[in-house]
């Protein structure tokens, strides 16, 4: 019987918005447990399985390969035991630890409620005939399970008898549905590379379909002509099509794109893509998800709009926004791409002195224009006024202020030694409000009311 | 000229066009533009975003969706205050030259959305997005000019409170318009922030069925 170690971080998913996004974080979780065990299989975001005998002789035993395992996530548990099945039932147990000897699931099992196979359907029937634990079910003869639940019951009558030896294969990936396009030329512009994979799109997402399958993960990945190899995992909240399998491989080569121009002088131009790869990462089965086909949730019309401007200005196209702590204006909104979670690093609950409070601009700048502030004979410094400011130039044209008042000081971190900031408001000579700031060297637009 | 476009509603009248009721608005804007925003209207507006968050924050008060489409430089603090709920709201900072297609996708599931008119549409893309936001019944603002508009408002001046020379903040301000809705001009002052007492704008029921 094979052993299987199963590592579960309970309630990973309702963590984030969707589970695009429960997927994405969950990626780094997966990378640290490969750099320990290098053949894992994603059994859904949050938990991962693996064959337990190679950690355990690694780590010389069972219990110090969980303990190992643990280090993870600080919310990992653990659970090791003959089978897939009952290594997931004993990590979903685990205090974080749960470890069920060889030869021994079927008592373990025993005592738990039959829910735990899973099918709601054949769950439902066993309870009315009034099977309640597992071992009720597993004292059923295996014959006459398949004969009334046929194959998928009888698969399930192993489980709940501690007998599942389904093997663990890595990462799930059926081989025969994953689809490779060598490209010859290498291809570097995006939309030439969507036309190049769309076709193949298509008949992955058939065969997928032909089989009964859908794909709600998919993995990409494109190896350019340097030999660079660039995976990545696409989660998806409801299920692949193939148009959207051909927009994950444009983001995908959009990024690699941005990534490489940021980090090498050589940039992206000279290096093309020969070679895609689509595998399926997570399937389903079709019966499962034929509800949404005829009838979506009215939220889900905002997310279909909302997907297809993705699907042409990139990822980060469509923001959500959120407000956050911070001194500045610009500090005080986190933009986030539709279906990530927001990721907020200044809590909005604290207080921070010298933030603007009162009427608060609709324009404000990210990068703030540098201004020339000018007095009736000097140039106003950025640090004091020594005279009333009386014309603000930028952008090769000057207004006249008429109205000012301030600066007002932005304590910020102080204690460190850093450089004390100004704010000003000025109303120029058309009514236009400006909230200006100093970093002690010049002044800049950091908002317009308008 | 008057003649024609009462023409035009009677002919409309005897086609049967369904009479839809308007979304409401901000008290100081109703009585600008008729009582409330015509559902798959066109309103273009001068260049500010406080004007169009007033036209658009009652729509989206209590339910519906609005989009913001090339404004890189929102501030989304003042969006919160002005009643729009971020839980609610996107931002596409930048739809580049796809500005008309995205305008129309977004049109398509959203109550309202506020757009900077890029430079250089087409009449065709205009009118073909005009048509969009009839069809789905999405509230267009669009800040900038836009042949065939349900609504001109264009801020005439701006009255500041609260600064005087070096000392106070702004706290609010008054934000004088005009708006033109075929042909008939009228003035107001909009308030900002939208929550102040507009004193020189008297009240004006919300919603009132056109034919």
């Amino acid at each position: 019987m094979t052993r299987v170690l199963v590592v579960d971080i309970p309630g990973w998913s309702g963590r984030f918005e969707d589970e695009a996004a429960a997927v994405r974080h969950f990626d780094p979780v997966i990378v640290s447990v490969e750099n320990t065990v290098p053949l894992v299989r994603v059994l859904q975001p949050g938990r991962i399985a693996m064959g337990a005998r190679g950690p355990a002789r690694y780590y010389r035993g069972e219990e110090s390969a969980a303990e190992a395992l643990r280090a993870v996530h600080p919310d990992a548990r653990i659970g090791i035991a003959d089978g897939l099945f009952t290594a997931v039932t004993a990590a979903t147990r685990a205090n974080p630890v749960c470890i069920v000897p060889a030869a021994r699931a079927d008592e373990f099992l025993a005592p738990l409620s039959v829910a735990r196979v899973g099918d709601p359907d054949l769950v439902d029937l066993l309870q009315r005939l009034g099977i309640t634990t597992l071992g009720a079910f597993a004292a059923l003869d295996a014959g006459a399970v398949r004969d009334r639940f046929g194959v998928a019951g009888e698969l399930l009558h192993r489980s709940a008898a501690g007998r599942d030896d389904s093997p663990v294969i890595p990462r799930d990936v059926p081989v025969d549905f994953a689809r490779a396009i060598d490209c010859e030329p290498a291809i570097v512009r995006a939309d030439e590379l969507a036309f190049t994979v769309r076709a193949v799109a298509d008949e992955f997402i058939d065969t997928l379909a032909r089989a009964r399958f859908v794909c709600t993960a998919v993995w990409v990945t494109l190896t350019t002509e340097r030999g660079d190899s660039h995976e990545r995992c696409w989660a998806h909240p409801r299920s692949f099509t193939a148009a959207d399998v051909v927009d994950r491989v444009r983001w995908q080569l959009d990024s690699i794109a941005r990534f490489t121009t940021d980090t090498s002088t050589e940039g992206f131009a000279g290096d093309g893509i020969v070679r895609v790869v689509i595998a399926p990462d997570q399937l389903a089965s079709i019966s499962r998800y034929e509800p949404a086909l005829w009838g979506e949730p009215a939220g889900d019309r905002i997310h279909s709009v909302l997907s297809r401007v993705q699907s042409i200005l990139g990822h980060e196209g469509v923001l959500t926004a959120t407000v956050t702590g911070g001194r500045t204006l610009a500090d005080r909104e986190v933009l986030s791409p539709w279906g990530d979670k927001p990721v907020i690093e200044r809590r909005a609950t604290e207080p921070w002195p010298g933030h603007l409070a009162a009427l608060l601009p609709t324009t404000v700048y990210l990068e703030r224009p540098v201004v020339v502030l000018r007095g009736r004979d000097i140039i106003v410094p950025a640090e004091v006024l020594r005279e009333p400011p009386r014309v603000v130039e930028f952008d090769g044209r000057t207004r006249d202020i008429v109205e000012w008042s301030g600066p007002w000081p932005i304590a910020e971190r102080w204690w460190l030694g850093s450089v004390l900031r100004y704010r000003l408001q000025v109303i120029d000579s058309r009514g236009a409000a400006w909230v200006l700031l100093s970093d002690g060297d010049e002044w800049r637009i950091e908002a317009r009311y308008d | 000229m008057f003649e024609v476009a009462a023409l035009r509603d009677k002919i409309r009248e005897m086609e049967g066009t369904k009479v839809v009721p308007r979304l409401p608005v901000h008290a100081a804007l109703a009585p600008l533009i008729g009582g409330g925003l015509v559902p798959g209207g066109v309103y273009s507006v001068s260049p500010s975003l406080s004007l169009a968050l007033g036209l658009a924050v009652e729509s989206v008060r209590e339910s519906g969706w609005c989009a913001a489409i090339g404004f890189p430089h929102l501030g989304i603090e003042a969006v919160r205050d002005s009643g729009v709920s971020l839980e609610r709201f996107v931002s596409i900072p930048n739809p580049k030259e796809h500005w008309a297609t995205v305008v129309g996708a977004v049109c398509d599931g959203f109550s309202v959305v506020l757009a900077r008119s890029p430079h250089g549409l087409s009449p065709t893309s205009a009118a073909r997005v005009t048509a969009l936001a009839h069809r789905t019944g999405a509230v267009l603002v669009v800040l900038g000019d836009w042949p065939g508009a349900t609504a001109r408002i264009e801020v005439t001046s701006v009255v500041n409170h609260g600064v005087g020379d070096g000392h106070g903040v702004l706290s609010s301000r008054d934000i004088h318009l005009r708006a033109s809705v075929r042909g008939i001009v009228k003035t107001g002052i909009l308030p900002w922030p939208l929550d102040r007492e507009a004193d020189s704008v008297a009240p004006v029921r919300r919603l009132r069925v056109v034919s």
